[in-house]
């Protein structure tokens, strides 16, 4: 949930000021025992909910999105988000989806950004 | 079974979330590892807590797998055990506590199910590619696999089974809780097991072999003696998983149960004829036991007691989870409206990231007893036993029938040597039978010794001698003394004294025997008589006096001396040693007497003998003017002799 400029946080930089949507989704994951009992009922063992915040990012400067550009495309990333269920604040650990950035001119050229984009961010384990 | 909520089974079934925890302690903290954060395990909600005993570490995603799983035979103990995939390495020696628990919407927390304590007996394998440990524990039972001869019990036999039992938990440092189970109180009556390279698992089996059900360790780590035990619960399709689910036959009702060692030797049985005929045959065969080989006989029924009836569904399934069930738990599976009743003999409960629980049941080991060497007549099966005690070398065949006993007993342990006894009102002995290649019997009943040699009625010793029997019989030979007679009309005798020769003056008269002796004669007795008769010697009754027996050395030496026309009587001068064989004195009345030398076989040469009887008084001194009558005839009786030597001729 965001509630605040500084509800989103990722390596502890708030990633509030760069986003225009914050999709927040807690996908649940399911256990190797899950499928259809003899009876014919669902059955399985819930691993837990893995969350996953899609963010979609304003158009950014070349110097925002070299600062973001590296988080991106790091192997983990720290994300701090206000949690629902826990109502709190939360560092989960993550790692990003693939990412795009598309130009329509040259960058800082009269005020031209690199356009808006989206990326998710998936927690590497089950909420705690 | 183990104890839970009325809520906790429909919360494991379908969509769950379920924890394990794994707590131990070592020397610098106490540990809880689980797979599920549960906020209500620690008062704190941190990581680190530091306590009074130390400092507690939790870890919720250290446990990768538990899987707990045992496996019961009837008539064995069991062991659990558990193993545990864990990013921490759990080291050889610990303890750890193993539960199970599936969270509970209406409670909102975890309800877990103990399964125990298990002991980590060796170290924990390294799996590189996940990096992570592999853990094996076991429970208690583990302590008794080291070896009885090492630290054996001080024990008195005859002991009672459950003492004995006891007696091993003493030593062991077990806690226990036993009842009162099938032949408790029957007597283990020697000592079965010392050298035979056993530990004391091994002979907690073979006590367990002998009273049914199974020994082992319950919740609270006591040990207990089990038997299947109904608990009611029924299993039903939404508790299994839709693939591997095999329900078979059902397994029994148990009515016969067969003692055998060696596989195929059988040393006693019992069954149930009613059961048989309604149910058809189920026999449960308990081999090489080492009680029930030694004493089948005060263990057989109240074993047969305890597993007659015995019957159960053979299935293999695999379900969702049950969680709930001990060993020898009875419970039944509820599929498509049939039931099938059943016992939890094998668990295996896998909880990865899913919880999968596989059990199934199977026959004991088929087995077919034949029969031909026993007889359906139950009181004739009680009549016949083997028993074995192999730790003491011994094998006793025993039958018995209104009283009557026919027993071989082996025993290579004696002190004396190796043993072998036969007892029988008869021995009978069939074929060409030899004993240490000396002694013979054929076929038509003729022995035949190296010593001796028994044919028909002849008897002929090893050096040829041949032994009277059959229509043989002893030989009395007879020598009667045979001297010149002094008065006419008395045949064969002669007065025995003294007598008066105008030329020598006073002399004794003697006896003279003569024995011959064959050759091969073999002489059993000998001994001489000696008749005598009082005389009247013109008033005066002559008797003989201190006669006593000489043997005559070199008779055919004698020196002897005669003349023709001489005045002079021959003379004998032999040489004659007394054989102190005789020494008589008539009784002086009017009536005669016999008088019998002792035994004088062995003064008896082969061949000529001669023997004398004579007084051993000397000679009076007279004169031809003294009344002889009185001086000499009063000391002459009237005797013949006798020898008799009494044998055979080989």
């Amino acid at each position: 949930m965001f509630i605040d400029k500084d509800s989103i946080k990722v390596n502890n930089i708030s990633f509030g000021k760069y986003l225009v949507q914050a999709e927040y989704q807690y996908p649940k994951l399911w256990g190797n025992d899950t499928g259809r009992n003899l009876a014919g009922s669902f059955t399985g063992t819930l691993i837990g909910v893995f969350p996953k915040i899609i963010m979609q990012f304003r158009k950014l400067t070349k110097d925002e999105l070299e600062i973001i550009a590296p988080i991106l495309d790091s192997q983990s990333q720290n994300v701090t988000y206000y949690d629902p269920v826990k109502q709190q604040n939360i560092t989960i650990k993550t790692y990003t989806g693939d990412w795009s950035i598309v130009n329509k001119s040259i960058v800082g050229h009269n005020g031209v950004k690199n356009e808006g984009f989206s990326i998710s961010f998936i927690s590497m384990r089950k909420r705690g | 079974m183990k104890t839970f909520s009325d809520t906790f089974k429909s919360a494991l079934r379908e969509d769950r979330q379920l924890n394990a925890i794994i707590s131990y302690k070592t020397d610098k903290a106490f540990y809880v590892l689980t797979t599920q954060d549960d906020k209500d395990l620690l008062t704190e909600n941190d990581d680190i807590l530091i306590t009074q005993q130390g400092f507690l570490e939790y870890d919720k995603e250290a446990i990768n797998s538990v899987n707990p799983l045992y496996n019961v035979s009837l008539l064995k103990t069991t062991c659990k055990s558990v193993q545990i995939d864990s990013n921490n390495k759990i080291a050889k020696g610990t303890w750890v506590n193993v539960k199970i628990g599936v969270y509970k919407e209406d409670t909102q927390n975890y309800e877990y199910l103990d399964f125990g304590n298990y002991y980590v007996n060796e170290e924990p394998t390294y799996q590189a590619d996940s990096n992570s440990y592999l853990i094996t524990a076991y429970d208690k039972m583990i302590e008794s696999m080291v070896n009885y001869d090492d630290n054996p019990l001080s024990i008195t036999y005859p002991i009672f089974h459950k003492n004995f039992v006891m007696a091993i938990c003493n030593k062991l440092g077990w806690s226990y809780d036993l009842i009162d189970y099938p032949n408790y109180n029957k007597d283990v009556s020697k000592d079965l097991y010392t050298g035979q390279n056993l530990t004391y698992r091994d002979i907690l089996d073979d006590l367990n072999g002998a009273c049914g059900g199974s020994f082992m360790f319950n919740l609270e780590n006591k040990l207990i003696w089990k038997r299947p035990t109904e608990t009611n619960q029924i299993v039903e399709d939404n508790d299994l998983k839709n693939v591997n689910v095999d329900f078979g036959e059902k397994y029994g009702k148990v009515n016969v149960l067969t003692i055998t060692t060696n596989g195929n030797v059988v040393l006693g049985s019992k069954q149930d004829e009613t059961s048989i005929e309604e149910n058809g045959k189920t026999e449960f065969n308990i081999n090489d036991n080492y009680i029930l080989n030694y004493s089948t006989e005060d263990f057989i029924d109240g074993l047969f007691n305890e597993i007659n009836g015995l019957e159960y569904c053979l299935y293999d399934i695999d379900s969702t989870g049950l969680l709930i069930f001990e060993p020898l738990d009875i419970f039944t599976f509820r599929h498509n409206g049939v039931d099938y009743k059943t016992i939890m003999f094998n668990d295996d409960i896998k909880l990865t990231q899913g919880l999968v629980e596989t059990t199934f049941a199977e026959k004991p080991e088929e087995t077919e007893k034949d029969y031909t060497t026993t007889d359906k007549d139950k009181n004739k099966l009680n009549n016949a036993i083997i028993s074995l005690d192999k730790a003491n070398a011994e094998i006793v065949l025993k039958v018995t029938s209104d009283g009557k006993l026919s027993q071989v007993r082996l025993d290579g342990n004696a002190s004396d040597g190796s043993i072998f006894e036969i007892k029988s009102d008869n021995i009978k002995l069939e074929g060409y039978t030899t004993i240490n290649g000396g002694f013979q019997v054929d076929l038509e009943g003729n022995v035949i010794c190296n010593n001796a040699i028994i044919k028909g009625s002849e008897v002929i010793l090893s050096d040829n001698t041949e032994i009277i029997g059959g229509n043989g019989l002893l030989t009395n030979l007879q020598f009667q003394s045979t001297n010149v007679k002094w008065l006419n009309k008395l045949p064969g005798s002669y007065f025995l004294g003294y007598n008066y020769a105008y030329s020598t003056g006073a002399f004794k008269n003697w006896l003279e025997i003569d024995c011959i002796v064959p050759k091969d004669f073999k002489i059993t007795e000998a001994y001489v008589n000696v008749y005598h008769t009082p005389v009247n010697w013109d008033g005066t009754r002559g008797y003989c006096r201190n006669l006593k027996l000489y043997k005559v050395l070199s008779p055919l030496n004698a020196n002897i001396n005669g003349a023709y026309l001489s005045e002079y009587e021959a003379t004998y001068n032999y040489i004659e040693n007394n054989t102190n064989a005789l020494n008589f004195t008539a009784n002086g009345t009017s009536s005669g007497e016999i008088a019998t030398s002792s035994d004088i076989k062995n003064l008896l040469d082969v061949g000529f003998n001669k023997f004398t009887i004579h007084t051993s008084d000397s000679v009076p001194s007279v004169s031809a003017d003294d009344n002889l009558n009185q001086k000499l005839g009063a000391y002459t009786g009237y005797c013949y002799a006798v020898v008799n030597i009494i044998g055979f001729k080989k």
